[in-house]
């Protein structure tokens, strides 16, 4: 079974309402999104259900030996580190908190490799300090397109700065041309 | 009887000397002919005893005649000798092979004392040359000391005075050698006074009133001056060390004093802790800032959240309604004024060097177009980035950004629909000239140097309160702080403008 | 009165500001002026968005949270920073997973109305899922 398309995004603090802003832009992709939003385990369902009704892609918290499928999107659960099996099968984690977070967008993007046939793209959206930096210099490092979210549009723009700073991202963009990128690739 | 008495000397035995023989023999050897002698004395003779001693005295002074005479004869033959080396010639060298052999010897002994006489005077001499030439060095060292030196005896009389100070006074030594010290303060103040060396061993209280800054240690005096007008030309601040000398008996035996001129020092020391205090006072000012910022947003935010409810519920009163526009977009404007003087401040301090990262300019100017892209599109206003995605230069990523955004708001203003804002980059030695264009209303020659400056705006008729006024002086302020230039170009009202500024590629 | 947000501010302009701007709204509204009240509140059944000042007299807002993580407060409530401070500081750092929104003064009431709104269809979300 060859592997789909992969759109990760990375995201932190004012991330939830940045994701109810990119969503209802976004068609159902011929790819698999997978989102590692810094979380609390207390409301990552609630927030799953609540990102749902925005988005035009089926939705579901991540779930421990998944095949991810493209024109889905998965949420990592809070408290837990999610990586990618051969790019496909979600596996989840409790080992120690990196960058002081878990679940933590370099974990997770770090744990991609070569795509076969596949396009994949790693997106750094709002959040206070510097998780997934190291996760874009991997995904440039495998071909992959980087976006980072642009200072204006940013609630905090921490994390894609430190991403842009890397010298390894493609595209600083607003939230809206980040909708508009992913679209033309994935659409 | 007499006369028989003197000729005749009784002996032991009561027999009589044969007077005249004795007298002969004796007169002869008196008169020189020390081979007189009693012939054939027999054994039975009388006078035998007196007759040998006679013999005997006879040969003794035969003998030291002939030394003597040897002596003499080696006195004469060395007499030349002798004489040369008295009189200074301690080349010259006794003969030694003389048939006599006291002869020999004293020309031997001539010699060895000719020899050590010589090896003396040698050493002597060697010991002066070393003398002299230690003295000379001495005298070169003082003379070639890079500081400004002079030296005096015990009476205060200058013996050295050396090209430093020849150069710093302008005074030669053939004028200061020989004089009292505090005849050179003339040089130095303009006016006779006592110059540092001449209050060695005084008290300490008399030498601070006479300088600027004064200290000492032990003998030795330090002393800093300020003389205004120094020789006529500017402000100097020299600074001046004098020690007492001793002879070997530690008697005073004079001074030495060393002058250096350290205001080129001074002033990029005052130059140090004048930018020193004023980046305190920068954070100072972005504190104060920050602070001022913190609590203007507070009373601000009842004013923006309130005036649109208030709007809401005002119906059919127009005039009303303007009022409350008005109030909005005042309050809009001092939150912009806010957010724009805190990065102004945030911008004065210095960038550290770790902070600058390797930035493309071409994808800054971008980014920095995206943050106007709707505006743009709004207004027809077309954008043309010529930077080729090559150039990279050292940069805060960030204040890059800034710049850009701000440049372009600017040309995006003052562009009218249908025209194109165009940026180009210029690699030259090192340096990348920026340039942002724009096809817009221009710029009055006049104006071109204080658009830059805060607050400064091109229509003073026209209180915009939308045109804040702070953009171009952020942005000269982040081209400082990257070491750069910026200014305006414009061929006049209507004719388009030009901001460019220049960025180095190496990192400082 | 059922009150699904609570505001934590030492300012009472901001208080008053926010109840009025949420009541226009039909958004019922706590306002406390600093950390016991909050966490007493909390202890008294509170369930909502907290909105937290960061620079408060009595103890600041990082504190003010780690104390609700602390007394296991945290459930059943989503907590936003709301503050004229408009960078975050390194004493945010280990609450990046607990605070998801970090809202500056001053805002525009249509876009604070807009996310106060979309934390309560999370925490909606939450008690439907109860």
């Amino acid at each position: 079974m060859p592997t789909c398309n992969l759109v990760m995004i990375g995201s932190s603090t004012g991330g939830l309402v940045i994701l109810e802003e990119l969503f209802p832009r976004i068609p159902v992709l011929n790819a698999a999104v997978v989102i590692i939003q810094h979380i609390t385990p207390l409301i990552d369902q609630s927030f799953v259900t609540s990102l749902a009704r925005v988005s035009r892609m089926p939705i579901t918290l991540a779930q421990e030996g998944t095949n991810i499928q493209a024109g889905r999107v998965y949420l990592a659960p809070g408290g837990r580190h999610l990586t990618l099996v051969r790019n496909r099968v979600i596996h989840l984690n409790d080992s120690e908190k990196v960058n002081s977070v878990r679940p933590s967008i370099d974990v997770a993007m770090k744990s991609l490799s070569t795509p076969f046939g596949a396009k994949i793209a790693g997106v750094i959206l709002t959040g206070m300090g510097a998780d997934g930096a190291a996760g874009i210099i991997h995904i440039k490092q495998l071909g992959g397109t980087t976006i980072a979210q642009d200072q204006k549009t940013s609630i905090i723009y921490g994390m894609p700065k430190a991403a842009a700073e890397t010298g390894c991202i493609d595209y600083i963009f607003s939230t809206d041309r980040i909708a508009d990128k992913i679209k033309e690739m994935f659409g | 009887m007499r006369k028989q008495e003197a000729n005749h000397i009784s002996g032991q035995d009561g027999m009589i000397l044969p007077l005249p023989e004795l007298t002969d023999i004796l007169t002869r050897i008196c008169s020189g002919d020390t081979a007189a002698r009693f012939q054939e004395i027999a054994e039975h003779d009388h006078f035998r005893t007196v007759k040998k001693l006679v013999n005997d005295l006879g040969a003794y002074i035969e003998d030291t005649n002939s030394v003597a005479q040897e002596m003499a004869m080696g006195l004469c033959e060395h007499y030349e000798i002798l004489n040369r080396i008295s009189q200074g010639d301690f080349s010259a060298r006794a003969a030694v092979n003389s048939g006599s052999e006291i002869v020999a010897k004293m020309g031997e002994l001539i010699n060895l004392e000719a020899d050590s006489l010589t090896a003396a005077i040698s050493r002597a001499k060697q010991a002066e040359d070393e003398t002299k030439s230690a003295y000379q060095q001495l005298v070169d060292i003082v003379e070639f000391l890079p500081d400004a030196t002079l030296v005096v005896d015990r009476s205060n009389k200058i013996i050295a005075w050396n090209r430093a100070i020849e150069k710093m006074s302008g005074i030669g030594k053939d004028e200061m050698l020989g004089k009292p010290s505090h005849k050179c303060s003339l040089a130095f103040y303009g006016e006779e006074r006592p110059m540092l060396i001449d209050l060695l061993g005084q008290e300490p209280d008399l030498m601070r009133q006479h300088f600027t800054h004064f200290n000492m240690d032990g003998n030795t005096l330090f002393a800093e001056i300020f003389i205004p007008s120094f020789r006529n030309g500017g402000n100097r601040t020299f600074w001046a060390t004098a020690t007492p000398l001793f002879d070997k008996e530690v008697n005073p035996s004079g001074g030495i004093e060393s002058i250096r001129d350290i205001t080129a020092y001074k002033r990029s020391e005052e130059e140090r802790i004048r930018l020193e205090s004023g980046l305190q006072q920068a954070k100072i000012i972005e504190a104060f800032m920050m602070r001022l910022g913190h609590d203007l947003r507070t009373p601000l935010t009842p004013l923006t959240a309130l005036l649109p409810l208030i709007k809401e519920r005002v119906t059919n009163n127009p005039e009303l309604e303007r009022m409350l526009d008005i109030c909005r977009r005042s309050t809009t404007n001092i939150t912009k004024l806010i957010d724009r003087a805190q990065a102004l401040a945030n911008l004065s301090i210095p960038i550290a060097r770790d902070s600058l990262a390797h930035t493309s300019l071409s994808l800054t100017a971008d980014i920095a177009y995206s943050e106007n892209a709707d505006v743009m599109a709004v207004k027809h206003v077309t954008w043309q980035n010529d930077i080729r995605p090559d150039v990279i230069v050292p940069a805060v990523s960030e204040q890059l950004t800034v710049l850009f955004a701000n440049l372009i708001t600017n040309s995006v203003d003052a562009s009218p629909p249908h025209t194109t804002i165009r940026v180009t980059a210029e690699q030259q030695d090192g340096t990348v000239t920026v340039a942002v264009r724009d096809e817009g209303v221009g710029l009055r020659t006049e104006h071109l140097d204080c658009i830059f400056d805060a607050f400064f705006k091109v229509d003073e008729s026209r209180h915009d309160l939308d045109a804040v006024g702070l953009g171009l002086a952020i942005c000269k302020r982040i081209v400082l702080n990257h070491h750069g230039r910026i200014w305006a170009e414009s061929q006049g009202l209507g004719k388009g403008a030009a901001i460019i500024f220049t960025i180095n590629q190496e990192a400082y | 009165m059922d009150a699904k947000v609570m505001l934590v501010d030492d300012e009472e302009c901001i208080r008053e500001t926010v109840t009025m701007l949420l009541e226009s709204e039909g958004i019922d509204v706590i306002t406390v002026a600093g950390a016991s009240a909050c966490l007493q509140q909390l202890k008294d059944g509170f369930r909502g968005v907290i909105l937290m000042d960061v620079m408060m007299p009595e103890m600041d807002g990082w504190e003010t949270i780690r104390e609700i993580q602390k007394a296991g407060l945290q459930p059943g409530n989503v907590i936003s920073m709301l503050t004229a401070l408009d960078i975050p500081d390194e004493r945010m750092e280990g609450l990046q997973e607990t605070i998801v929104d970090y809202i500056t003064k001053p805002f525009s009431p249509e876009s604070f109305i807009e996310k106060i709104r979309k934390y309560l269809v999370v925490l909606d979300q939450l008690t439907g899922k109860n």
